[in-house]
C-alpha cells in the first residue's frame, strides 16, 4: 500500500514573513518601523524622491527629446534645449540639485549596459 | 625645356597665401564609445529638420503641410521629413555572418550590393514608411535627411511626387585674385610596396620644388601655394598582416612594411616641405584610426620633415580656408562607400549628390564606420564651400556645380597617384583644375 507522502516543496519549507521594500530607500520599511518617530522624515524623503522619480522617468520616456539610453539626463536636457523643443526647467533643476545620486543623472535603463 | 639656360640664375619667390584651419569639429576630444549611433542619427534629423522645413516652404510653398509620420492621413498631399533607409538583399549583414543556425560561409565580399529588389523607407523619431514613386531608389542611400512631398495611398506607401534637399547657406565671397594662385593635390601616394617604381613621384616633387622645367614652367609652379595630401600615402600592402600568422623563429627579424612606407613618405615629405606648406590628410591604409573622422597622423613619424613648421598633419575629413577659399574635402571613403551601395557609375555624380543633400558621409555609421557623437553630426554641411574634393578615385573629373540661388562650388575628384601617376593643379584665381601627368616608362 502507497505511503501516504505530504505534499512538501520549497516554497512551504520555510516561514514566510511579508517585507514592504522600496528601491529607494534601503533596508526594510516594517510595520514596527514605521512608528518610530525617527523614521518619519525618511519616509517624507522617499516620498519625495519617488515623486522625483515619476517626474524624471516621464522625461525620459518623451519620444520628442530622442533617444534616452547611454547618455545622462542632463546630456539629453541639453540637446532637446540646443534645438528648441522646449524641455521642463524642473527636470534641468532636479538633476542640479542631485549632483551625487546617480538615479537623478543617468536614464531610467542605467543598470541595462550597451 | 628647349631654351638656351640663361647667364644668370633666376630665382622665382613662392608667395605666401592666408591660412586658417577649420577642421577642428572632426578631432575626436573624448573616446567613448559607450553610445549607440541612435544619438548620432537623432542629432542629424533634428538639425536638418529645421533647414528642410525651411527649403520645403520655399519649393513647394508656404501652405504646404509639413507632417511627422504619425500625423499622416491617407489621400492628403503633405510633406514628410525624415532620413532614407535602404533595404537592400544583398548588404552584408554581420547577423547573418555569426548566425550558427545557417552555417553559412560569410558573403565574398563584392564590388556592389544593389540589386533590383531593393526598397527606399524614409524613417524619422517614431515610425518609417516606404516610399514609392517619382523616386530613383537605385541612387539614394540611407542616411540621407529629405522632404518629400506627395500621398500616403491605401496600400500603406507614400507615394512622391517631388523631393527636396536641404539648401546650403551662402559662403563668403570669393576674393578677387591679381595674380595666379595655385593648390596642388594629390592622393594615393601608395608607398612602401615592395619593388616599386618611384620615378613619378620623384619628378612631382621636382616640378614642385621648382627643380625642373623650364623658366616658364618654374615660374608656373612657383606660385603653388599649398600641397594637399589626401590621403593613403601609404599602400594597402603595408597592412599585409600575414606576418601575424607565421611562428615567431621566423619572423622575428622581419620589419613591418608600415615602417618602410613611412620614412620613404618622410623622405618625400622633407623635399616638399622645405619648399612649400603640406597638408597630409590620412587615408583608408594610413596608420591612424580606422573610422571616421581619421585623426591628424602624428608627428612623430616625420621626424625630418617635422623640423619644418609647413608640414600640417590634419583629419581626414579636412576643411580649411586657403587664401580666402573655402575648400572641405575626405580621402574618399564616403564617396567609395556610397558606389557600393548605389548604381551610380560617376564618381563626380556621387559627390554631387552628396553636396546636393548636404552632408558628406551619409552612410556613416551605417556602412561606412564612424565615431559615435552626440552633440553634433559634424559632416553635415552648414555652409556651401567653394571647392569640395574626394581623394582616391579611379580617374581626375572637375565640375563647376551652380544651385538655385547661383552659387557655385568646383567639385574635384583626385585620382590615386599609385595606379594614374597624376596630380590635379588647381587655379584659384580662374577655378580651373587641370591634371599632372607624371608618368615613366622604363625600357625592360
Amino acid at each position: 500500500m502507497p505511503r501516504e507522502q505530504k505534499q512538501q516543496d520549497i516554497t512551504t519549507l520555510f516561514n514566510q514573513k511579508k517585507k514592504i521594500t522600496s528601491k529607494y530607500f534601503k533596508g526594510t520599511l516594517n510595520e514596527n518601523s514605521v512608528n518610530d518617530a525617527t523614521d518619519l522624515s525618511q519616509t517624507r524623503t522617499l516620498k519625495r524622491k519617488e515623486a522625483d522619480m515619476t517626474l524624471l522617468k516621464e522625461f525620459d520616456l518623451n519620444w520628442e527629446y530622442g533617444p534616452c539610453t547611454g547618455i545622462t539626463r542632463l546630456e539629453r536636457w541639453e540637446r532637446a534645449e540646443r534645438h528648441n523643443l522646449n524641455p521642463p526647467k524642473d527636470v534641468k533643476q532636479l538633476i542640479q540639485n542631485h549632483q551625487e545620486d546617480e538615479d537623478y543623472l543617468q536614464s531610467l535603463w542605467k543598470d541595462y549596459h550597451l | 625645356m628647349t631654351t638656351m639656360p640663361s647667364r644668370e640664375p633666376i630665382t622665382f619667390e613662392r608667395p605666401s597665401c592666408s591660412y586658417q584651419n577649420l577642421s577642428s569639429r572632426f578631432e575626436i576630444k573624448d573616446g567613448t564609445f559607450q553610445r549607440q549611433y541612435a544619438h548620432m542619427y537623432c542629432e542629424r534629423l533634428l538639425t536638418m529638420r529645421k533647414r528642410l522645413e525651411e527649403s520645403a516652404r520655399k519649393k513647394w510653398g508656404t501652405e504646404i503641410k509639413i507632417y511627422k509620420l504619425y500625423q499622416l492621413k491617407g489621400q492628403e498631399r503633405c510633406c514628410i521629413i525624415g532620413t532614407y533607409y535602404k533595404h537592400m538583399e544583398l548588404k552584408p549583414s554581420i547577423l547573418d555572418e555569426v548566425s550558427e543556425e545557417y552555417n553559412l560561409i560569410p558573403q565574398p565580399k563584392k564590388d556592389r550590393y544593389t540589386s533590383d529588389s531593393d526598397t527606399l523607407i524614409l524613417e524619422d523619431e517614431l515610425q518609417r514608411i516606404t516610399l514609392v514613386g517619382n523616386i530613383n531608389i537605385q541612387t539614394a542611400c540611407t542616411g540621407m535627411v529629405v522632404a518629400v512631398l506627395g500621398e500616403e495611398k491605401e496600400n500603406g506607401k507614400f507615394h512622391v511626387e517631388d523631393t527636396c534637399f536641404m539648401s546650403l547657406q551662402q559662403p563668403s565671397p570669393l576674393p578677387a585674385l591679381e595674380e595666379d594662385r595655385y593648390i596642388f593635390f594629390v592622393s594615393g601616394l601608395g608607398l612602401g610596396q615592395q619593388g616599386k617604381n618611384l620615378m613619378g613621384l620623384q619628378l612631382l616633387v621636382d616640378l614642385i620644388t621648382g627643380q625642373l622645367g623650364s623658366e616658364e614652367e618654374q615660374k608656373k609652379f612657383s606660385k603653388v601655394i599649398r600641397i594637399i595630401l589626401a590621403g593613403d600615402g601609404l599602400s594597402r600592402d603595408t597592412q599585409d598582416t600575414s606576418v601575424l600568422h607565421t611562428a615567431k623563429y621566423l619572423s622575428w627579424k622581419v620589419q613591418a612594411t608600415t615602417v618602410e612606407g613611412v620614412k620613404e613618405l618622410d623622405d618625400i615629405l622633407t623635399q616638399l616641405v622645405s619648399n612649400v606648406p603640406v597638408d597630409i590628410m590620412p587615408g583608408e591604409f594610413d596608420p591612424t584610426n580606422g573610422i571616421l573622422p581619421q585623426q591628424p597622423l602624428h608627428k612623430c613619424m616625420f621626424p625630418k620633415a617635422n623640423a619644418y613648421p609647413t608640414l600640417n598633419c590634419v583629419t581626414n575629413p579636412y576643411e580649411a580656408n586657403i587664401a580666402g577659399c573655402r575648400v572641405i574635402g575626405t580621402s574618399g571613403q564616403p564617396v567609395t562607400d556610397i558606389y557600393q551601395f548605389t548604381t551610380n557609375e560617376d564618381r563626380l555624380e556621387i559627390l554631387e549628390e552628396t553636396l546636393k543633400t548636404g552632408h558628406i558621409a551619409p552612410t556613416a555609421p551605417d556602412t561606412l564606420p564612424c565615431y559615435p557623437f552626440l552633440k553634433e553630426d559634424p559632416f553635415i554641411l552648414s555652409e556651401m564651400p567653394h571647392i569640395y574634393f574626394a581623394g582616391n578615385q579611379t580617374k581626375f573629373q572637375s565640375k563647376l556645380w551652380e544651385d538655385e540661388s547661383g552659387q557655385k562650388c568646383l567639385l574635384l575628384t583626385i585620382p590615386r597617384f599609385s595606379q594614374t601617376q597624376a596630380g590635379v593643379l588647381l587655379n584659384l584665381r580662374t577655378m580651373d583644375a587641370t591634371a599632372v601627368v607624371f608618368s615613366s616608362e622604363f625600357m625592360e
